[in-house]
């Protein structure tokens, strides 16, 4: 009896084990924006990936017939509230504020990847009050350039963020995509996060960034900029905008009659190697012994540790590269072509014509008189 | 008395070495068994819904196929009394009321102009359609089944109130079907978690076909701006709907199917 039970726990064991009860062998490969990338974690061209795969709007791209996104270049804004306000933004050089004012609700395009300073008057309940937030459009990346396609960038003023920006504090909201795992309906939309409403210490900007993608990043406090003295005035301070004559030169950025960035926009894409991330292949794990890592716990105190190990546990399955590669090729339906010609009987043959082509008789005598 | 002897020990003894013969046998046999439907390796999606537009038809025509230079015919559905203008050689085209005909490439991006939304008079929106497959038809029917893309009220609403919609259209698996006769004008719509991807739902419900992309962005300073309209990829105009043929079930005397 035992004899049969153990005999029957082998083939049950046996069987489980061939016929593939166990995990099934599976190659797992990053989601399709990260494969878009050169590497785990990493964006951006890198090695490891072909990047003709990702139209994002280049005008390159756009000439080889590959579609160009609108989002790339420039996001358009809508400015909701509070309605009847009047925006402004600077348009032949930084300070001057000398667009034509956009009345809330309004639509403007700004260029991406650039800083642009507003000036906010004619707030509806704060007569005589002028705010000149700052609005910084972030880069273009492949999470939000089919968002930005099809729509604009909320930006709405609540009458808290007028209170608190009177009272002395400094406002600033972060507007971002959220990323799938962030949001519960596939219907996307921008979400907002406001520096005044989260936990004391928490950075909005790293927040937002952790969620999603950051579209825009709105900066808000009570500086008045058009102050006499300012550094702001007449004078274009904007790099390369200012001509020889020391007067305000082309805008940069949307062209003429567009808004002027006052500078470019510190929110790089994600992990960009090399730019916000260290080179591809450059280690970045912490250690406590040493650089590269935390600094020594307590500060200043001499380093006690003097070893650690770090184990990976992760399952790794790099396959050697093929040496070799055997194709057995076969076209059907094949060739069948007529055997040729290896031997060749001539025969030469003249046939006795039946009419007489023979000279006249007439010909063949001569008569001389 | 008669009876036969038998010799139990050595039998038992011939039988010792037959059991591992027995046992490799039956393992054997047992490795020749494939693997169960669920034991199957997932499949890895390499395109998402949410890649900008026109990576997923460009990734599929690097796949090869009878895909390039094929004019896809869609049709753009909406509410009554929408108006549809499609982009062509930088400009929208005169508006014409939905449904709307037009072929399509595959891989390119197009941008039209939806007017006359009913409750929302004066306010536009301006979708695109990315057609990422072609369907096969009968040679000569082709522009009697295009690939019907729906506007619906609410989501030209949703669109208008600031949100991004992304639709995927496919190709329903005849296997996966519900035995139930269905209206052919209105199209069976499935809502997915903001977790999933839609194009990884549809290609497990069917073959997408194209991907409808509906928002709030107006065009830029320029009216009509090539960026804005992905360059105007070309677009084959199509007549209005003409009736469909008549089904050979029909034509045929005597016979007549229906499902109930």
């Amino acid at each position: 009896m035992k004899e049969r039970f153990g005999f029957m726990l082998v083939c049950l064991a046996a069987s489980a084990l061939l016929v593939g009860c166990v995990t099934p062998l599976e190659h797992n490969l990053p989601p399709a924006e990260r494969l878009l990338g050169p590497g785990p974690g990493v964006t951006g061209p890198g090695p490891g990936v072909m990047p003709p795969m990702m139209p994002v709007g280049h005008d390159a791209m756009f000439a080889s017939g590959m579609p160009m996104s609108p989002g790339a270049s420039a996001v358009q804004i809508l400015f909701r509230r509070p309605e009847g306000m009047q925006v402004r933004w600077d348009v032949m050089g930084e300070g001057t504020f000398d667009s034509t004012p956009l009345i809330v609700p309004g639509r403007q395009n700004f260029g991406t990847a650039g800083i642009y300073r507003l000036k906010l008057t004619n707030i509806v309940g704060r007569e005589g009050v002028e705010l000149y937030p700052t609005l910084e459009i972030g880069p273009t990346t492949p999470r939000s350039e089919a968002y930005l396609a099809h729509n604009a960038i909320p930006i709405q003023f609540t009458e808290e963020d007028f209170d608190q920006v009177l009272s002395g504090n400094f406002v600033t909201k972060v507007i971002y995509l959220p990323d799938p795992a962030f949001q519960e309906m596939a219907l996307a939309n921008v979400e907002t996060l406001v520096s005044t409403r989260l936990d004391p210490g928490m950075d909005p900007i790293t927040e937002a960034d952790r969620r999603g993608a950051i579209l825009a990043v709105l900066r808000l406090g009570n500086k008045d900029i058009e102050l006499p003295g300012s550094n702001a005035g007449a004078f274009s301070s904007i790099p390369g905008n200012a001509g020889p004559d020391g007067m305000a030169g082309p805008p940069m950025g949307m062209g003429f009659g567009g808004p002027a960035p006052m500078g470019p926009t510190g929110l790089m894409p994600s992990h960009v190697a090399g730019v916000t991330a260290p080179e591809w292949g450059m280690p970045i794990t912490g250690t406590p012994i040493g650089l590269p890592g935390p600094p020594h716990i307590p500060l200043g105190g001499p380093a006690g540790l003097q070893q650690h190990t770090i184990r990976n546990h992760t399952r790794v399955h790099m396959p050697e590269p093929t040496r070799h590669v055997h194709m057995n090729v076969r076209q059907q339906p094949g060739f069948s072509y007529p055997t040729p010609p290896n031997r060749v009987h001539i025969t030469e043959q003249s046939i006795q014509p039946a009419l007489p082509y023979n000279q006249p008789r007439i010909h063949r005598h001569e008569q001389i008189h | 008395m008669s009876g036969k002897l038998r010799n139990r020990s050595s039998f038992a003894g011939w039988a010792g070495p037959a059991r591992p013969l027995r046992l490799l046998a039956w393992l054997v046999l047992l490795s020749l068994c494939g693997s169960a439907y669920g034991q199957r390796a997932p499949v890895h999606y390499f395109h998402s819904a949410h890649l900008p537009p026109g990576t997923v038809g460009q990734g599929q025509l690097l796949r090869g196929g009878p895909l390039p230079g094929y004019f896809q015919p869609v049709e753009v559905q909406g509410p009554p009394g929408v108006q549809i203008s499609f982009a062509a050689d930088g400009q929208f085209l005169d508006p014409q009321p939905a449904p709307a005909r037009a072929g399509m490439l595959i891989g390119a991006v197009y941008r039209f102009k939806v007017t006359n939304i009913p409750r929302r008079e004066g306010f536009e929106v301006f979708p695109t359609i990315e057609v990422i497959n072609r369907t096969y038809p009968p040679a000569g029917l082709a522009e009697h089944f295009p690939i019907p893309i729906q506007l619906t009220q609410e989501e030209l609403e949703l669109a208008l109130d600031g949100n991004f919609v992304l639709r995927v259209i496919f190709l329903e698996n005849p296997n996966l079907a519900l035995p139930v006769q269905s209206d052919p004008q209105r199209q069976l719509v499935y809502d997915v978690l903001g977790t999933e991807d839609p194009l990884e739902v549809a290609d497990r419900l069917g073959r997408p076909m194209a991907i409808l992309r509906i928002g709030s962005r107006i065009p830029d300073g320029q009216a009509d701006s090539p960026r804005f309209l992905y360059g105007s990829p070309p677009l084959l105009p199509l007549n209005q709907p003409q009736p469909h043929p008549e089904p050979r079930s029909e034509s045929l005397s005597g016979t007549r199917t229906s499902v109930r």
